[in-house]
């Protein structure tokens, strides 16, 4: 399921499930309620209005529906868009949800008290209970808001990066590598000198020296893949350890020509707020993240790389 | 490299894949010794079924473009050049051209071999 769809659900369906019992109770019961109905309560929950029964049903149907259409509508427009920090979508679901609980639980607190009711003026809503409802509509709010996928950040005011562009159906990925051939050197001359310091002199020093060996060639080279599921860095042959940012985290790409001393050296590195994989200097991408924190990645080809982070971004919902 | 696959399109996603990496050798993005990205990730990446990804290897290897082995995965072969690569991909377009004019396969390997 994309995530504009579901999005679309998760913001349209709320009010037209929150309507549900109040519905149900109406259609059940629609002989008990009576030709004037209370319409309009003071806040302390007497009734001071009245309407034909039929203000029933505009409230248990006729409201909800539109609310779904205009939550649902708003939720999967492009104007819906996320700014680089903030994400509005999903403060918008959890308003829908939150509007929903509240629309349908009052209506169905209006149903229950003007069920039997003889004179309309009499009704009394449930003032008490106005407190269990108010729960549930802030309760109704978080979980909508946390149940929705975070939608792609606006890129910066600068302008972004380079963008290719990808069909709707269209599926890319992207594979680049980087290597270090300082770090290659050094393993080779630990992977030499641990076995001759072994042999000749003491195996105490020897085995640690061919470790060191194995974990820095490990370390010389990584793997940069690009594809829907967003930026991931696999260390080493086998991609492990494995360096992930989702999509939905990335507001922008750019390629940067990378001096390692700007990041403090070579290696994996964190120089405010900047999160540095500097096997060598060059092109690398620069990735910004939502949060506002960066991560520099040297790696060969890292136009198409960054242009192809974008182009996804942009064609997310 | 980068490999771009639509199933929107008519063309086998295998097929697709296969022709990806033609152009990525045909235009030198990746060059003999390279290593193809594993099957499995990159049937993972583009979110399509590993066999998928493995029938578009094994087109490759037909052509004597890569080398597949058990174990050491998909690696460019030392003769595989550009221009091979580039020859590959051509004929693919005059097959999938022939199939879109009704010219039957048997014919177009008479024209091919008319124009030899």
């Amino acid at each position: 399921m994309s995530t504009c769809f579901r999005r679309l659900l998760l913001a349209g369906l709320p009010p037209l499930v929150a309507a549900g019992p109040a519905v149900v109770v109406l259609a059940r019961d629609w002989a008990r309620i009576p030709e004037t109905v209370a319409s309009h309560f003071t806040f302390s929950g007497t009734a001071d209005g009245t309407g034909g029964r039929a203000l029933l049903l505009l409230l248990a149907v006729g409201v909800p529906v539109l609310l779904a259409v205009v939550f649902g509508g708003i939720a999967v427009a492009p104007a819906a868009r996320a700014g680089r920090r903030m994400d509005p979508a999903r403060a918008f679901v959890g308003l829908s949800w939150a509007t929903g609980v509240l629309v349908g639980g009052l209506t169905l607190l209006v149903v229950l008290a003007n069920r039997d009711a003889t004179d309309p003026l009499a009704v009394r809503l449930p003032g008490g209970e106005l407190g269990l409802p108010l729960v549930a509509v802030v309760v109704a709010g978080v979980i909508g808001a946390l149940l929705t996928p975070s939608s792609p950040a606006a890129p910066d005011e600068s302008g972004g990066g380079p963008v290719l562009r990808l069909g709707p159906t269209e599926r890319a990925s992207w594979t680049g590598r980087a290597a270090s051939w300082p770090l290659t050197a050094l393993s080779a001359a630990l992977l030499l000198a641990g076995p001759l310091t072994g042999m000749f002199l003491t195996w105490a020093t020897g085995i640690p020296l061919t470790a060191a060996g194995i974990l820095v060639l490990w370390c010389s080279a990584v793997r940069v893949t690009v594809d829907e599921r967003g930026l991931g860095i696999g260390v080493g042959p086998f991609g492990v350890p494995r360096l992930r940012i989702p999509q939905a985290e990335i507001a922008d790409a750019r390629v940067e020509d990378v001096a390692p001393l700007a990041y403090g050296g070579w290696g994996l590195r964190f120089v405010n707020g900047t999160t540095g994989v500097v096997l060598r200097s060059g092109p690398g991408i620069v990735v910004s993240r939502r949060s506002g924190r960066r991560l520099v990645v040297t790696v060969d080809d890292a136009a198409t790389g960054a242009a192809l982070l974008n182009g996804l971004r942009e064609r997310a919902c | 490299m980068l490999i771009r696959v639509d199933p929107a399109r008519p063309q086998p996603l295998g097929e697709q894949v296969a022709a990806a990496v033609r152009r990525g050798i045909a235009e030198g993005e990746v060059t003999a010794g390279d290593r193809l990205p594993p099957a499995r990730e990159l049937a993972e990446s583009l979110d399509v079924s590993i066999h998928t990804v493995l029938a578009g290897y094994q087109k490759l290897r037909d052509e004597g473009l890569i080398d597949l082995r058990r174990g050491r995965g998909a690696v460019v072969r030392a003769g595989a050049h550009a221009g091979q690569a580039g020859v590959a991909e051509l004929v693919r377009g005059l097959v999938l051209e022939a199939r879109r004019f009704g010219i039957g396969d048997d014919e177009l390997v008479e024209l091919v071999r008319s124009a030899l």
